[in-house]
């Protein structure tokens, strides 16, 4: 990972202590402190640079900023930290225990694993490489260690709590009691807007109650997962793109697997053919073509609904960060005082808008995953 | 400056290969295993139930609109009965009414006809014992008189009538008597 901030140097031991994580070096650098800026080298790259400017080349750095919204291997938290003698870069010792000296401070709260692999030893990707042994130097496919990150343990964490909102709310209505309660009326009517509004529509009325476990399953997982990005220090999981693509791939599997149940397998691959009502001759010829173009439109299909996810989620969040750097930008100067004040409402107006984003998009994943149903079960 | 600075930040985060863009098959497969654990388990121990759960309620609530519906109909049904009954007993009611009013009338008529003929009747009777009556006195009365005229025309001229004498003129002066108060 290039990166051209020159408190990377300072912060070498914190990155040497990670650099089993490749994808989270920019995260340690985010974690690192403007105040600690070793001008030497900083000077050294932009002589001319003011303290500002160089605290928004730090704050603003495109590493710092995405560093908050990535996946990593550890949750931003406060916890005992070894002390780092700056002089020496070493940790530091005391000199009557001989043990090295500890302090409560900001820290990353490791999430503790213990797999064979690691970022330098992949299971997979190993050296930029990926499957075939071709060599990858947009690194647009990681290494594969199967150690699992932040947003797996957030993931995990939406499951169980949608597990827990859910099962016990099942066993009150199951026999046909109504809600009692505002937390489970607005469970009830949340849970009949998604069918009525969403599951109907898309699949149709008769198909609808099959698939409907699904789509719910959809539409709650994203907006949990969502939800959770919103909460100061944890992450919103679905600003990965391996997250959604995941889902994506949940939605590709059913719609394909609804498609081939119903018609079979030649008969779901012919379906996405269109009708040619043309001259045979021509037909031989363009119905190939255009069965291929449908076919990897199908597949672009789901992968757009990865990456809107994706976009959206990340966008929002980096643009979160954005607003609160302006903050680290200014802080020490006089600007901080007009500085500050504005950030915080505005970063208030974001996270009210990041909030309307994460139902907006839980209901735009569910319902392009009920129209993709429908359109399988009802090709034309 | 900033304004600079934020752009060339935005510019450099779209052309960026940072890992958020960086397929991690292993996290992508965790997050494929959790997602397929947890619509399996929401299927078992939610979906399904609720899903039951709201066809019971609904099934329920139909029923409910069903049986409101039914028991309306039952309802405007027996409103319309009452309404028919109510409609004739009315006119029973009027039929009631006019004929009593009618027996009213005819007795009325009867009654009064009746009392008409019986006051007629106690005129007429009253008339006849006063007539009787009158007759009586003016026999008498004029049997007396006679009788003192006799008695004294007697004692004037000095004899006596015989009894057939006596009646004529008895009957004389009542056939006088009554022709002058007739007149």
């Amino acid at each position: 990972m290039n990166n051209n901030n020159p408190i990377v140097d300072d912060k070498k031991h914190d990155e040497d202590h990670d650099s089993h994580d490749g994808a989270d070096g920019a995260a340690v650098v985010a974690h690192g402190d403007p105040g600690h800026v070793d001008h030497s080298t900083g000077h050294s790259a932009h002589p001319e640079k003011s303290g500002i400017e160089k605290a928004m080349d730090w704050y603003l750095s495109p590493d710092h900023l995405i560093g908050h919204v990535q996946d990593a291997h550890y949750f931003e938290g406060f916890g005992f930290k070894e002390e780092i003698d700056e002089a020496t870069g070493k940790v530091k010792v005391d000199k009557e225990t001989g043990e090295p000296v500890v302090s409560f401070a900001k820290n990353k709260i490791k999430i503790p694993w213990v797999s064979p692999w690691t970022e330098d030893k992949p299971l997979i990707g190993e050296n930029g490489t990926f499957f075939t042994g071709l060599k990858n130097d947009n690194q647009f496919f990681g290494p594969a260690t199967f150690q699992p990150s932040k947003f797996i343990v957030l993931e995990l964490i939406g499951a169980l709590i949608l597990c827990a909102i859910f099962i016990p709310f099942a066993r009150k209505i199951k026999n046909g009691d109504r809600p009692k309660g505002r937390f489970s009326n607005m469970l009830d009517s949340t849970l009949l807007y998604v069918r009525d509004e969403i599951a109907v529509p898309g699949i149709g009325s008769h198909d609808a109650k099959r698939f409907l476990p699904f789509v719910w399953t959809v539409f709650f997982f994203v907006l949990v997962l969502n939800l959770i990005g919103m909460v100061p220090g944890l992450g919103a999981a679905t600003g990965s793109i391996s997250v959604t693509t995941a889902l994506a791939i949940a939605v590709f599997i059913v719609v394909v697997g609804t498609g081939m149940k119903k018609m079979g397998v030649v008969g779901f691959l012919k379906a996405q053919a269109p009708h040619l009502d043309i001259n045979p001759g021509l037909k031989l010829v363009l119905l190939p073509m255009i069965w291929a173009i449908e076919v990897f439109g199908l597949m672009v299909k789901h992968m757009v609904l990865a990456v809107r996810l994706f976009a959206n989620m990340f966008a929002g969040h980096l643009v979160l960060g954005v607003f609160v750097a302006f903050i680290g930008v200014t802080w020490g100067s006089w600007m901080s005082w007009g500085v500050a004040p504005v950030t915080i409402l505005a970063s208030v107006a974001i996270s009210l808008l990041e909030l309307l984003v994460a139902f907006i998009q839980a209901y735009v994943f569910a319902f392009l995953t009920s129209l993709f149903i429908g359109a399988a079960i009802h090709p034309h | 400056m900033l304004t600079e600075r934020l752009f060339n930040t935005a510019m450099l985060l779209g052309a960026h290969s940072h890992p958020p863009l960086q397929f991690r098959v292993d996290t992508l497969i965790f997050s494929l295993l959790i997602f397929l654990g947890l619509a399996a388990i929401l299927l078992k121990f939610a979906w399904k139930p609720i899903m039951e759960g709201l066809d019971s309620r609904e099934g329920r609530i139909a029923d409910d609109i069903e049986n409101a519906r039914l028991a309306n109909e039952q309802a405007q049904e027996s409103l319309k009965t009452y309404q028919d009954k109510l409609a004739g007993v009315e006119g029973e009611a009027s039929a009631i009414i006019a004929e009593a009013k009618q027996d009213a009338l005819a007795a009325k008529e009867k009654i009064v006809t009746e009392a008409k003929t019986e006051a007629q009747r106690e005129r007429d009777k009253a008339l006849a014992d006063i007539s009787a009556a009158k007759n009586a006195a003016v026999r008498d009365l004029a049997e007396t008189s006679v009788d003192s005229a006799v008695s004294l025309a007697g004692n004037i001229v000095g004899r006596s009538l015989n009894k057939d004498d006596h009646s004529k003129l008895i009957q004389e002066a009542v056939e006088r008597f009554k022709s002058g108060s007739s007149a």
